[in-house]
């Protein structure tokens, strides 16, 4: 990759930029030598996070700027979703993880995704407080948010604010992903799991691949109350975040619970739109994903199938109830799926094809204790309460505690 | 005249002034026999007293085919998707009563684009088929498709060299390295993924096969069955390589079980406004289909038609598909230029939560590598 420099031209250029990023690395090593103590990291970033959960606060109020202007989400939800990421980073959860890790000095290269604004903010924090020093390639799609969040983190503290440097170049510049992967002891990459197959980082990879999260609803719920909640878990980020429900399942043991639930959760989607629209113009690809999935249930109903659908306008929500549907991952934007279970075997069943891509659920307080068991033996890493779900605690085990673990006491 | 015949006249002798009537007819034809289809109209708010013109004729999607059955019983022949894209339990089902018509519009639009020297002469020309034929797979639309080819445009000396169980090989080489030797040119009719495999055999085992003058391909089907797909253009220079046939005589077919017309790539051997167009940068060559069917790209949001070279979801109008449902929204992107359509590939596909955008931005990365790919055509 080259980039246009008038005195050594564009090829020494490439190469400019490549022992910049060469320089970089060797300063974050360099870092290290340094001690820090986990409590002022965690301090640091506390304060940070507090800043940044003011919704008036400036460079919060420029990044969400260019995010929406970047993905065409409404500036309300946008806020209302960094609320909801922001919302565990407070003082109290971040003393106690420093309480809880050990320092363990090492490079990480952190390789971000461009879905969600913010996602990865629970890995960086961990990693840092837990003494890493951390290189973060940020996405084309999303390069704000980690940027304008270090500027912070330097203003509080400039030397816990040198642990980490971010960048931002294309993934077809394989020399400078190459050249983190050779400085870095370990490579955390978010992102599909054939893009990160592609990475081929071998056994120094922390991979946080592809996943789902669903709602699990209870007989006994406020419908109304319980929709609003599963509403929010739906849209926020506009559902295209590893926590965010694709498929809700409703305990269904009198005929037509599900499908009232669904009726419901249409409702309480058009109120939330209202509050918080949806984007003004969808990605093609997006539009012609949620049009497969609305024709396909219509045709599945006219077909006689126990199947029914609640269509926004345009393609800004869709509620699909499917009778005998096991778990789906939607096509985002709004797109849920609602299904009956009769008990937790035949939620089990249902979610069995699922196995291993799930991430987290929203379930009742009644249900949870006795579903939690199956649900982490089949990968689950964080289940919340409704409404709760894009707000996971600093300590979240994402991805089964790949990266905490490597700060836990052993 | 029943619809049918009108149908048929018009495959017979194309008059554009008549085409958006008939369809209207045709419409209205459809939505009094077929329950599910005049379902969906009244859902979406359009009888036979709102529609005008053709745009107002309520398209549906492919899709529909694998859940309802839209049918005016008794239907002569049912059509069924391959199923290796949803996988086998929900297929598509074409079911069409008249056979005359699909192969009247087959055969219409397959002479033009694959066999314009063959009109002029009258003279047939040997077929290798790598696909099973309508007697090896009656519910394969393709395998009916080829055998009418093969009965019309063939010269008796004809090797289907595949059956369900796959393509043989050994023997289609051996079939190519005859006609080689006496030089007589080849029609090879298949798809993409049996093309492809033929070539890389050819390519270990022979070396080139210097086919005579005139032969030429026709696949379809593109990266459907291929563990490692080939790029847009990869077929044609390597058919160029190993069987000496020239880049315009390698006709990619597009086309599918729901639908009775097909359209192919327009080049140098079949138009001569051909001569020098350069494939685009996305969707390949421009493909054309016949007078009886008119396509269009249509907003996936508003189902409306986009104006002319802007992407959309490929939608047509096909008046071969008299005895179903004519009104068609497939799950293929394209562009849409007059009569031209340049296929940008498959639209449908789960998103799967987490890290979408990484995977938009691989996308976007790789787009000139994805570019022209030929969208998958169901093969049955």
């Amino acid at each position: 990759m080259t980039s246009h420099n008038p005195v050594l031209g564009a090829e020494a250029s490439g190469r400019d930029v490549l022992a910049g990023s060469t320089l970089a690395f060797a300063r974050l090593r360099e870092s290290l030598r340094q001690t820090i103590s986990p409590d002022r990291i965690a301090a640091a970033l506390s304060l940070t996070c507090e800043r940044w959960r003011s919704r008036s606060f400036e460079a919060r109020r420029e990044t969400l700027s260019l995010a929406a202007r970047a993905s065409g989400f409404s500036p309300a939800l946008l806020d209302e979703s960094l609320d909801a990421l922001l919302k565990p980073f407070h003082p109290a959860a971040f003393e106690s993880l420093a309480a809880r890790l050990v320092t363990r000095p090492q490079l990480l290269g952190f390789i971000m995704p461009g879905n969600v604004i913010g996602a990865g903010l629970h890995e960086v924090c961990q990693a840092l407080i837990g003494g890493a020093a951390i290189v973060l390639k940020t996405s084309i799609g999303e390069p704000h948010f980690f940027a304008a969040l270090v500027r912070t983190l330097r203003e509080i503290d400039p030397q816990v604010g040198s642990r980490i440097a971010v960048r931002n170049w294309s993934r077809s510049d394989t020399d400078r992903t190459a050249a983190m992967k050779q400085a870095c002891d370990r490579v955390v990459a978010f992102g599909t799991d054939e893009s990160i197959a592609a990475l081929d980082s071998g056994a120094g990879l922390i991979a946080f691949g592809s996943r789902a999260s669903g709602a699990i609803v209870a007989l006994d719920c406020d419908a109304v109350v319980t929709a609003d909640l599963v509403a929010r878990d739906v849209a926020l980020f506009e559902q295209r975040g590893c926590l965010s429900a694709h498929h809700v399942f409703v305990e269904d043991s009198h005929p037509g619970v599900a499908r009232d639930f669904a009726a419901e959760l249409a409702a309480a989607l058009d109120r939330f739109a209202k509050q918080f629209p949806p984007p003004i113009a969808l990605p093609l690809q997006a539009a012609a994903a949620i049009r497969s999935a609305r024709e396909n249930a219509r045709w599945r109903r006219l077909g006689g199938r126990d199947v029914a659908m609640w269509e926004g306008e345009g393609l800004g929500w869709t509620v699909i109830y499917d009778g005998a549907a096991d778990f789906r991952t939607s096509p985002c934007y709004r797109t849920v799926y609602v299904s009956p279970f009769r008990n937790l075997a035949d939620l089990g069943r249902r979610l069995a094809p699922a196995a291993g891509r799930l991430e987290a659920f929203a379930i009742a307080p009644g249900l949870l204790a006795e579903a939690r068991a199956h649900l982490e033996s089949i990968g689950v890493s964080y289940l919340a309460a409704p409404g709760e779900m894009q707000s996971p605690p600093l300590e979240w085990r994402h991805g089964r505690g790949a990266l905490l673990d490597l700060f836990v006491a052993r | 005249m029943s619809i049918w015949k009108e149908v048929l006249g018009f495959i017979e002798r194309p008059d554009p002034a008549a085409f958006e009537p008939l369809a209207i007819r045709v419409f209205r034809h459809q939505y009094d026999a077929i329950g599910p289809y005049r379902d969906y109209c009244r859902e979406r708010g359009f009888g036979p007293d709102q529609v005008r013109s053709i745009d107002d004729i309520p398209a549906i999607s492919t899709v529909a085919f694998k859940y309802a059955e839209l049918a005016m019983p008794p239907a002569e022949r049912a059509f069924v998707t391959s199923g290796t894209t949803i996988g086998p339990a929900e297929r598509g089902r074409h079911f069409v009563p008249n056979l005359e018509v699909y192969r009247a519009s087959a055969l219409g639009h397959l002479a033009p684009m694959l066999f314009p020297d063959l009109a002029r002469t009258e003279t047939g020309i040997s077929m290798l088929v790598l696909h099973p034929t309508a007697e090896l797979m009656p519910e394969s639309s393709l395998a009916q498709m080829l055998s009418w080819c093969v009965q019309e445009f063939g010269d008796g000396r004809t090797l289907c060299a595949a059956d369900r169980i796959g393509v043989d090989v050994a023997q289609a080489r051996s079939f190519l390295g005859a006609s080689a030797r006496t030089g007589a040119p080849v029609c090879i009719l298949g798809t993409t993924a049996a093309l492809a495999l033929m070539l890389a055999e050819i390519a270990a085992a022979d070396g080139p096969i210097r086919l005579a003058a005139g032969s030429r391909v026709m696949d379809t089907g593109g990266a459907k069955g291929q563990a490692k797909p080939l790029q847009a253009g990869e077929l044609i220079a390597l058919a160029e390589r190993w069987l000496a046939i020239p880049p315009a005589l390698v006709i990619n077919e597009y086309g599918m079980t729901e639908m009775c017309s097909q359209l192919y790539d327009l080049t140098a051997f079949n138009s001569r406004a051909r001569e020098a167009a350069p494939m685009r940068a996305s969707g390949g060559r421009p493909k054309l289909g016949p007078p009886w069917l008119r396509a269009a790209a249509v907003d996936p949001v508003t189902l409306k038609r986009v104006p002319d070279g802007q992407a959309g979801l490929l939608s047509f109008f096909d008046l071969a598909n008299v005895g179903s449902v004519s009104a068609l929204i497939t799950e293929d992107f394209g562009i849409v230029q007059g009569r031209e359509v340049f296929v940008l590939g498959r639209a449908s596909g789960e998103a799967r939560g987490c890290a979408l955008g990484v995977e938009e931005f691989a996308a976007i990365e790789n787009d000139d590598a994805n570019a022209g790919r030929i969208a998958p055509r169901d093969l049955s």
